[in-house]
């Protein structure tokens, strides 16, 4: 890469580093450390709430996902709008009104000190781990591009966010993801510029093309359960993803705690809801004009240049085959594309559409060719050939004028800081809030507090570098992780939704919490098959009908003082 | 004690709630277009 790039990446860590730090003398109590003294404007942090969402995945695998199957994925947050709007008349203003430093303190005060540690614990357990595939995500291809090992990528990451985040508390990670937000969309901007530059056909005409093999297609209306993204899974089960998201995991919440008022926390949540369809639209946008782009200029038959180099010195003899068959099926699909241009422009329906058709199959044809070399680069490095995140990267790196593909992978890097920063922020908060004083040292000094609160903001970010360093290695556990997690994150928001029902108890919530998990576990092992983002609506609902039918049978004790 | 919202700041979010709808309305009409606009 250019060393003006080179210098751009550089001149964003370092100018990240140094704000972050000088952000440090803001921070002389744990409020201020973790809560920034509830005293921040809702456009910082409503750019924060949005920052923490979107991770380096985003940039990198969901255009990734555009470019292969087009923008059906936008469906999966058809349910934010109306779950911010929601959370604006129920949690947000409970939580603040609360001035709780964590979502889980609250459960304590509504039912008991067990419901609390459990529901902490849980959050503690899995974004532990997600952190650590957070960073793992972008470093992996960041080493695979740049011939580094992935521990010196997991390094350019980490060290900056550990060090902000450590160092400047809350106000240094939402002031950096104001920052990093303004990135990212100028990355993803930029980017759609050169690419409507770079194509050698008009904008409409690309969008036609792309339409032909469905990659237009958004809306799918089926209410089959075992399909991932449709408009009902997505406005349904979507919402209660949502919901439990902004609503209950300590990554997002402790953003809108900072907020200086209530009125500030919901109009920050509302910013994404505004915001965030539109910009994974633009995303996934990206991905469908870089999947146009590659029509007309030869694409790499392998995106991810290391799997490419040892099936090359392997199997070169396969590979140069699958190549030449390669050459000539992009060849073929270069003829049904123009033809559709020249329908389009004469325009003749009948014709534009015998040439839609014929696109397809000639892209079905590109794709069998890129389905076997995927085969042989499993059957090579033993690994799954999969490269949809390297398609984004390896574009940009090839075809983005000079010191576009810096601003881009610096955009890609503030990404996963962005998201990094701000759970390694919370699971720190939650350690010392919900275990630390609560346990060990309910009497500690603002001053100790403060120290094991940054003592502890360093030991889960060395946590989260080792997991990423070893994320490979740790494959299967950090899925078994995140399946686990999965298990309870309806479930905790239909604690939380028992929490504002009256006459409901801590054996409600702690007995709804265990069959809302049980529940969803039952149907992630496929007892009856159902997609994922319907296991919210399950766990949810199970503990409410549980919590509630207990409530009904058994008298409420009051919490103990 | 959780203070209750007045009645102004109920009004105001009821009509920040009709605005956030109303642009995700017109945000999937817009993805509806192009999935028109541009078929099979």
């Amino acid at each position: 890469m250019h060393p003006l790039n080179w210098a751009i990446i550089l001149g964003y860590l370092t100018y990240v580093i140094w704000d972050g730090v000088r952000r440090s003398k803001d921070t002389g109590n744990i409020e201020g450390y973790f809560l920034a003294n509830r005293s921040l404007p809702w456009w910082a942090v409503g750019l924060s709430v949005m920052a923490t969402q979107l991770s380096a995945v985003t940039m990198i695998g969901t255009t990734g996902q555009g470019a292969t199957d087009g923008l059906k994925f936008v469906q999966f947050y058809f349910g934010l709008p109306l779950a911010m709007v929601i959370l604006g008349v129920t949690l947000v203003p409970f939580l603040h009104g609360a001035k709780v430093y964590t979502a889980y303190e609250y459960l304590e005060r509504r039912f008991d000190a067990k419901t609390r540690s459990l529901t902490a614990f849980l959050f503690l357990l899995s974004r532990g781990m997600s952190c650590g595939t957070i960073i793992a995500a972008p470093a992996v291809v960041f080493s695979a591009i740049f011939g580094w090992d992935v521990s010196w990528s997991v390094a350019l990451i980490g060290i900056p966010t550990v060090l902000y985040t450590m160092v400047g508390g809350v106000q240094a990670v939402t002031w950096a993801d104001v920052k990093q937000m303004v990135l990212i969309v100028v990355a993803l901007l930029a980017i759609v510029v050169v690419l409507l530059v770079k194509l050698p056909v008009a904008p409409t005409e690309a969008l036609a093309i792309a339409g032909a093999t469905g990659k237009m297609q958004v809306f799918d209306f089926s209410w089959d359960v075992t399909k991932t993204y449709t408009f009902w899974s997505g406005v349904i089960g979507g919402t209660f993803l949502m919901l439990s998201y902004f609503g209950t995991d300590q990554s997002q919440v402790q953003r809108y705690l900072t907020a200086k008022s209530v009125d500030d926390a919901r109009t920050s949540l509302l910013m994404s809801a505004y915001w965030k369809i539109p910009l994974q639209a633009l995303v996934l946008l990206v991905g469908v004009l870089v999947y146009v782009f590659y029509l007309f200029t030869a694409p790499p038959l392998l995106y991810n240049p290391a799997t490419e180099r040892a099936v090359r010195t392997e199997r070169a003899a396969d590979l140069a085959a699958l190549e030449a068959r390669f050459a000539e099926a992009h060849q073929a699909r270069i003829a049904t594309a123009e033809q559709i241009v020249g329908a389009e422009r004469a325009g003749d329906a009948v014709a534009a559409a015998t040439a839609r058709a014929a696109l397809r199959d000639a892209d079905a044809a590109v794709g069998t060719v890129r389905t076997e070399a995927l085969a042989l680069t499993e059957a090579v490095t033993g690994s799954p050939g999969r490269d949809v995140n390297y398609i984004i990267p390896r574009f940009v790196l090839d075809w983005l004028p000079l010191g576009l593909a810096g601003i881009f992978l610096a955009g890609v890097i503030a990404a996963a800081m962005s998201s990094i920063a701000a759970e390694l922020n919370s699971l720190s908060t939650s350690t010392v809030i919900d275990f630390y004083r609560r346990w060990v040292r309910p009497d500690g000094d603002e001053a100790h507090l403060l120290r094991v609160s940054k003592l502890s903001t360093g030991i889960w970010g060395i946590f989260a570098c080792v997991v990423a360093t070893y994320a490979a290695d740790l494959g299967s556990l950090i899925e078994v992780v995140n399946r686990f997690g999965s298990f309870f994150y309806g479930s905790i928001l239909g604690v939380f939704l028992l929490a504002m029902l009256p006459r409901t108890g801590a054996a409600s919530a702690f007995v709804g919490l265990i069959a809302g998990m049980s529940a969803v576990a039952a149907v992630s092992f496929g007892l009856p098959e159902v997609s994922f983002l319907w296991h919210n609506v399950i766990g949810a609902v199970t503990v409410v009908v549980v919590g509630v039918a207990i409530a009904a049978v058994a008298p409420r004790r009051p919490a103990p003082e | 004690m959780i203070a209750s919202p007045t009645p102004d700041a109920r009004t105001r979010y009821r009509q920040t709630a009709v605005r956030v709808f109303a642009i995700q309305a017109g945000t999937l009409l817009l993805l509806w277009w192009l999935q028109a606009a541009f078929p099979r």
